[in-house]
């Protein structure tokens, strides 16, 4: 009799023993899914609070990088200066060069400029259609209120160069 | 009789008002458009980049229906938002936007492409009939880029459900040159070739997968592997012919290549070209041990050149595999060992780690080091791969919390100089005689606007022209009020000539400041307004300054918030801390698991090698006696 109910138990572990570990799963994954959103929610705060703190609205400068083109030109790096002085630079994977030629739009750079006028410089480095290597300077002068200024540094097909696209630098209006 | 009494006047009053009133909405809306649309490009960029997180963080997930904007890229930013939860296993957050979406949206497009997202819902949550019914309920405002991908998942559905006989209907309307018809075919191949013993069916629908890819990296990526089972099932229906004309067109540098190289052996193999096959085998000992078919390549090459006769050839093969498959059980053990000692995440995932967080997600695993081609091998199995991609979300949420954690000090440090610098009485005291400037400056602005209105209703020209001409003015006034002095003492006719002759210059003054008037007031207007603008920028100057020494009590709110925060991060950051141990005990306990099943596998190679290996040199040795003999044979005879 003994045997048996030793025997009947061990079976019924068995059978439970999936159920266990699929219930220990799941929780796991409801956890992580929990932790998930949490953390999603506290960084989304935390940029806000960056912002505020940083990057106060009335001196606030973003600059966004967008491609439009589809002449070949394969963006290596850009160097931005705000006023002669460098802001950043940035080096290109294919994955970022692929999301922006599929529509995406980086923020390149975000930092305070005071109210009135300003320069911005934009150096893009990159392989061409004819396989040369080029280097594009283009420069913006841009007159800042007491609100947030968006710009965009757009590299977009051209009607005159075969091998070049244009590159720009506009303003969000 | 008042404005507001005439029907006229009221009708235009509420007119302009109209105007005006739609004239703000549209610049409001304007504005709006134009955050959401950029937020919808940057969004995207996270999401092509693979970084969920980061769009997540960007989009709004969670509001109400008043806050609700009636804009395309509003709701198409509630669709990124769905998808980046739907890759993090969000389910309740996607299904909480795409309620919002049902609530609030009047697009049909939209209605349609968020019906496809909560049938996908369902089908990432295993409820097969529900995405069925969802996905049969799409309509034809499905935008066109979206058909293959619903077909796909209604597909899907339907074979998970065992409809087999509905799927092949559904993929053959489907887009040609369509990855998801690609996928669609394949996987119906692999059922097919599951269910019948006849490969016919299932060689037919790779056919058409094949068909179907394109040359993205993708594309290629899946024509390779379609090519590699039409080949392994050709091979089982021992038609080597053909299994030779799908593995050639497997490329050489491609995942599948190693097995592909491997049953190309066998279909030479099967058709009795040892030679051949040999060479074929020879191929794939460069690839890591643990990728299907390059262990039983180095035994298969002994096998090949046993059977070509050529002994001496076939033992150092058997030789060399004994030893490639101790030095793998070796590097096994380590590894093992080093697994025990540290964990999976350590030594599996955080060398890597270093490199790029999600490599190993990317179809393309580098297998050409041995520690690669092992987690390769690990990440096979579908419940470790879910459990290492789990624990790597959870160890990059624990870096962006520890990012957090480090800005939050920074901040909290930079509100508690800040507060400081205002709360300094210094602050305050320049703040009052700034205050009592800007006072000054507004009545000196006063006085010039009243005296541009007096000279404009005086017509006094004098008033307003310019430093100059007033001198000359003032000039002319003194010699004439000297002359009129000398006049009265007696001063002769000389005074009177000079008299005249001022009358004259004065006349002449006076003309030209008549002429000049409008000039002048002109100008004088433009100093007002530029004199405006700078009093206007000293206001909001003063205004901030003023913010910064009074507004303490904001300071305060700072701080408070950026506790708050702080306290929250370190929480979580606990609770992911714990999260993360368990499930690198359990993950590594899996590695473990799996690899001394690798580990076996070797064994049993070794063992058969070894067997094979005595057994030729037995073969040779009985050659070699029964060779010996016969001469002594021959000899007695």
């Amino acid at each position: 009799m003994d045997r048996f109910v030793t025997r009947f138990t061990f079976f019924l572990l068995c059978l439970a023993a999936p159920l266990f570990l699929t219930a220990q799963a799941s929780s796991v994954e409801e956890r992580a899914t929990a932790l998930k959103k949490q953390v999603i929610d506290l960084n989304r705060e935390l940029f806000e609070l960056e912002e505020e703190l940083l990057y106060p609205a009335n001196s606030q400068i973003v600059v966004f990088l967008a491609i439009n083109s589809k002449r070949g030109f394969q963006l290596d790096s850009v160097e931005l200066r705000v006023n002669g002085r460098l802001a950043t630079t940035y080096l290109y994977s294919d994955r970022e060069i692929n999301a922006l030629n599929r529509g995406g739009v980086q923020r390149l750079y975000m930092g305070n400029l005071g109210a009135g006028s300003h320069r911005i410089e934009a150096v893009f480095n990159g392989r061409g259609a004819d396989d040369r290597y080029y280097r594009q300077q283009v420069s913006y002068d841009l007159e800042k209120q007491h609100s947030a200024k968006l710009v965009e540094l757009v590299v977009q097909d051209s009607r005159n160069a075969a091998n070049l696209p244009d590159f720009l630098i506009r303003e969000y209006k | 009789m008042t404005s507001h009494k005439n029907p006229a006047a009221r009708i235009l009053r509420v007119l302009v008002g109209g105007l005006a009133a739609m004239l703000f909405a549209a610049v409001a809306q304007a504005d709006e458009s134009r955050a959401d649309y950029l937020l919808y490009k940057e969004a995207l960029y996270h999401i092509y980049n693979n970084d969920h997180f980061r769009a997540l963080n960007l989009l709004e997930s969670t509001h109400t229906g008043a806050t609700h904007i009636a804009n395309k890229y509003h709701n198409l930013n509630h669709l990124l938002a769905v998808e980046s939860s739907l890759h993090l296993g969000l389910f309740q957050q996607a299904q909480g936007i795409l309620e919002h979406l049902d609530f609030t949206n009047r697009e049909p497009a939209i209605r349609e492409v968020s019906r496809l997202y909560r049938g996908r819902l369902s089908y990432q949550q295993g409820q097969w009939q529900e995405a069925i019914d969802t996905f049969r309920k799409l309509g034809g405002e499905l935008p066109a880029e979206y058909r293959d991908e619903a077909s796909y998942y209604l597909a899907m559905s339907l074979m998970h459900q065992g409809h087999l006989q509905q799927v092949a209907p559904i993929l053959a309307r489907m887009g040609q040159n369509s990855l998801w018809t690609a996928y669609g075919y394949y996987n119906l191949a692999m059922q097919y070739a599951e269910l019948d013993v006849d490969p016919s069916r299932a060689l037919v629908a790779l056919r058409v997968a094949g068909a179907m890819t394109n040359t993205s990296p993708e594309g290629l990526a899946l024509s390779d592997q379609i090519h590699l089972s039409a080949g392994q099932l050709s091979l089982r229906a021992e038609d080597y012919g053909k299994a030779m004309t799908f593995l050639q067109k497997v490329r050489v540098r491609s995942e599948a290549s190693p097995a592909a190289i491997y049953a190309y052996g066998l279909a030479y193999q099967g058709l009795g070209q040892y030679r051949a096959a040999v060479q074929m085998w020879h191929r794939a000992k460069k690839y890591a041990l643990v990728l299907p078919g390059v262990a039983e390549s180095f035994q298969a090459v002994a096998y090949g050149f046993e059977k070509e006769n050529l002994r001496s050839s076939a033992l150092e093969a058997y030789v060399e595999a004994v030893s490639v498959y101790d030095k793998e059980m070796a590097h096994l053990n380590k590894l093992v060992a080093e697994l025990r000692d540290k964990g999976a995440v350590e030594v599996l995932l955080e060398g890597q780690l270093r490199q790029e967080v999600d490599w190993f997600l990317l179809g393309d695993v580098v297998t050409n080091t041995p520690k690669a081609g092992l987690v390769g091998y690990l990440m096979a199995d579908e419940t470790f791969y879910r459990r290492a991609k789990t624990i790597l979300e959870l160890r990059e949420l624990q870096k962006i919390l520890d990012q957090g954690e480090s800005n939050l000090g920074i901040f909290q440090k930079m509100v508690e100089t800040q507060q400081q610098k205002a709360s300094r009485s210094s602050t305050a005291r320049p703040l009052k005689q700034k205050a009592s400037e800007l006072n000054a400056l507004v009545n000196e602005r006063n006085r010039l606007v009243k005296d541009i209105e007096g000279a404009e209703k005086e017509q006094d020209y004098f008033r307003l022209a310019p430093p100059l001409m007033l001198a000359q003015k003032h000039r002319i006034d003194q010699l004439k009020a000297e002359l009129h002095r000398l006049q009265q003492q007696g001063g002769g006719q000389d005074v009177e000539q000079k008299l005249a002759k001022l009358r004259l210059l004065e006349g002449e003054l006076l003309w030209r400041a008549m002429s000049d008037f409008d000039a002048n007031r002109q100008r004088a207007r433009r100093h007002v307004a530029s004199l405006d603008e700078q009093i206007h920028h000293y206001k909001e100057g003063l205004k901030r300054l003023s913010e910064r020494v009074d507004d303490a009590g904001h300071y305060s709110s700072e701080r408070d918030r950026i506790a708050k925060l702080r306290t929250r991060t370190t929480a979580l950051s606990k609770q992911l801390q714990q999260l993360v141990a368990e499930e690198n005990q359990a993950v590594t306990r899996m590695a473990i698991e799996r690899l001394e099943r690798h580990r076996a596998r070797m064994e049993e190679h070794k063992r058969l090698s070894q067997v094979a290996l005595v057994n030729l040199l037995d073969d040779i040795a009985v050659r070699q006696a029964s060779r010996m003999v016969r001469p002594e044979r021959g000899g007695q005879l």
